[in-house]
């Protein structure tokens, strides 16, 4: 044990060891403060994918400075080695222009916070519900539950439509009635069925635009309110329910119907005329 | 509405059905005879351990706030003070044991939902209650699946306040049953709510609202039967008014 001991001095009197045993302690501390600041740092003030964004940056900054320490405690000149981790930044920056994109475009996001995760989202024909928003892209589930990625540069270009943000919703519906019928008394069965459904909110009023004379039908356009959460199912009981009493009390849905007038003329021409005799 | 509560071996069944919507019209009926609760459509199962056999059903006051009307908007000039009655949905708790387990709370008429706010995507999801505001106590009808609840707002403005919506903070109010004649009526037994007071001043989007637990002054002799759902501080300043100047 003491000849161990000695050894142990010997080693720990030469200045490179001791160097050596230096550089290992900082990077050691480095990497454990790192990781503690990864798990722990919370600013309360800010949303959570703000802080996962600080608190990778964090300790991505521990790290880098852990080791830059341990290289000049081992001699090394830091000019040498930053000119040289530029050069390769900008050729890994070149060849990676679209992750650089995609990340940055994650910090907008996260920033902007155009939506968070839960919400219901329409990215041009994806509709879906927000699963995570990551450094590089945007996960979504689809309803039919498919996992849809979509880079988060294409995000921040896109028209994106948040069908969650806010409490309420208007759902329309599109209503033909056949011409004979009296625009009044649709109306005033339209609002008594709105007005029967809890789910329709009594305010904002529900809402009849007269659209246009359609081709075959009237063409009108119903318009009620719900709650976010129960926008699906207003939407299918109402039309339940504007079937039944339209049934009850006898107003006709047309469907497309063509009038074809017969004029009367002269005889047509026979289908097979004999020919005409030669000579 | 017809409600059946079942106690069987290691479990509870609730069950109900409703036969109409119309919230003047309603009645909670308890039917005596047993039937099968599972062949009903809205039935809901409770397993528990004990053996408790007694059950409470308790009345209470909405878990959102209620949104009423006078069947015309009216103006309240400056310097006056108004007191308006609003009748408010009631919902049904039932517990079971001691101590006191909740197994089911619903409304005893499902009221609409609406929106109370300045524009569509600020304000508050509430309920919208099917009565009007009255000015006359005479005139509101007092019915057992409702509460009503006395009003009183004070117009410091210099301009007159035009009443037409108010949103009613149920949730901070407690519930009471009186045992009297209400002023101006021959029922018994109605149920009440503490009484508020609004004043409202100039410019001011948010008005500061006094409530307490005390009996309300018009339901004459009355008991707490459900104290307020959440215990916010006694003066609580919302927006209780769409419409505020004329």
């Amino acid at each position: 044990m003491s000849e161990f001991l000695s050894r142990v001095q010997e080693y720990l009197a030469d200045q490179r060891v001791r160097d050596v045993l230096k550089a290992v302690i900082i990077v050691v501390s480095g990497v454990v403060l790192s990781r503690v600041v990864a798990r722990r740092l919370h600013l309360g003030a800010l949303h959570a994918q703000q802080n996962m964004v600080i608190r990778r940056l964090g300790s991505v900054l521990l790290l880098i400075i852990a080791v830059a320490w341990a290289l000049s405690e081992l001699g090394m000149n830091l000019g040498v080695v930053l000119g040289t981790a530029g050069v390769v930044t900008v050729a890994v920056g070149f060849a990676a222009q679209n992750s650089v994109s995609n990340l940055i475009s994650g910090l907008f996001l996260m920033a902007e916070r155009p939506f968070s995760v839960g919400d219901i989202i329409r990215v041009g024909d994806t509709t879906g519900e927000v699963l995570s928003i990551d450094s590089m892209s945007v996960k979504l589930r689809t309803f039919d539950n498919l996992l849809v990625r979509i880079p988060n540069e294409t995000m921040l270009k896109a028209n994106v439509i948040n069908m969650t943000h806010f409490p309420i919703r208007r759902y329309d519906m599109k209503i033909g009635v056949a011409y004979k019928e009296d625009i009044a008394r649709v109306r005033q069965v339209l609002f008594e069925v709105a007005h029967e459904n809890p789910l329709c909110l009594e305010d904002p009023r529900p809402l009849l635009i007269f659209q246009e004379y359609g081709d075959f039908a009237l063409e009108l356009q119903f318009s009620v309110w719900a709650s976010r959460d129960n926008y699906l199912e207003l939407g299918n009981s109402m039309r339940e329910q504007v079937k039944r009493a339209f049934d009850e009390h006898g107003i006709e849905i047309p469907y497309p119907q063509r009038t074809v007038h017969m004029i009367a003329a002269a005889a047509p021409p026979p289908a097979n005329p004999r020919p005409e005799p030669r000579g | 509405m017809t409600l059946w509560i079942q106690r069987l071996r290691g479990e509870w069944r609730i069950a109900r059905t409703i036969e109409e919507h119309d919230e003047r019209t309603s009645t909670v009926d308890i039917p005596s005879e047993v039937t099968d609760l599972l062949a009903l459509e809205d039935v809901s199962r409770f397993g528990v351990s004990n053996h408790a056999e007694s059950v409470t059903i308790t009345p209470l006051l909405a878990d959102r706030s209620v949104v009423s009307s006078p069947d015309k908007p009216f103006y309240i000039p400056a310097g006056e003070t108004v007191t308006v009655y609003v009748g408010s949905p009631l919902w049904v708790r039932i517990e079971a044991g001691d101590p006191a387990m909740v197994l089911a709370e619903f409304p005893i008429v499902r009221p609409s939902d609406t929106w109370f706010g300045p524009n569509t995507y600020q304000g508050e999801l509430c309920y919208a209650s099917r009565t009007v505001c009255r000015l006359r106590l005479e005139d509101v009808s007092l019915r057992p699946h409702r509460a009503i609840t006395a009003v009183a707002i004070k117009n410091n403005a210099r301009r007159a306040l035009r009443l037409e919506r108010m949103k009613l903070p149920v949730v901070y109010l407690p519930l009471f049953h009186a045992h009297g004649h209400a002023e101006g009526h021959v029922e018994s037994g109605a149920f009440w709510t503490s009484d508020l007071t609004i004043s409202y001043d100039e410019g001011e989007a948010l008005v500061p609202i006094e409530y307490d637990s005390h009996t309300p002054k018009h339901a004459g002799k009355a008991t707490l039967v459900a104290p307020a759902r959440n215990r916010g501080e006694d003066n609580v300043a919302m927006r209780m008014f769409s419409s505020l100047f004329s």
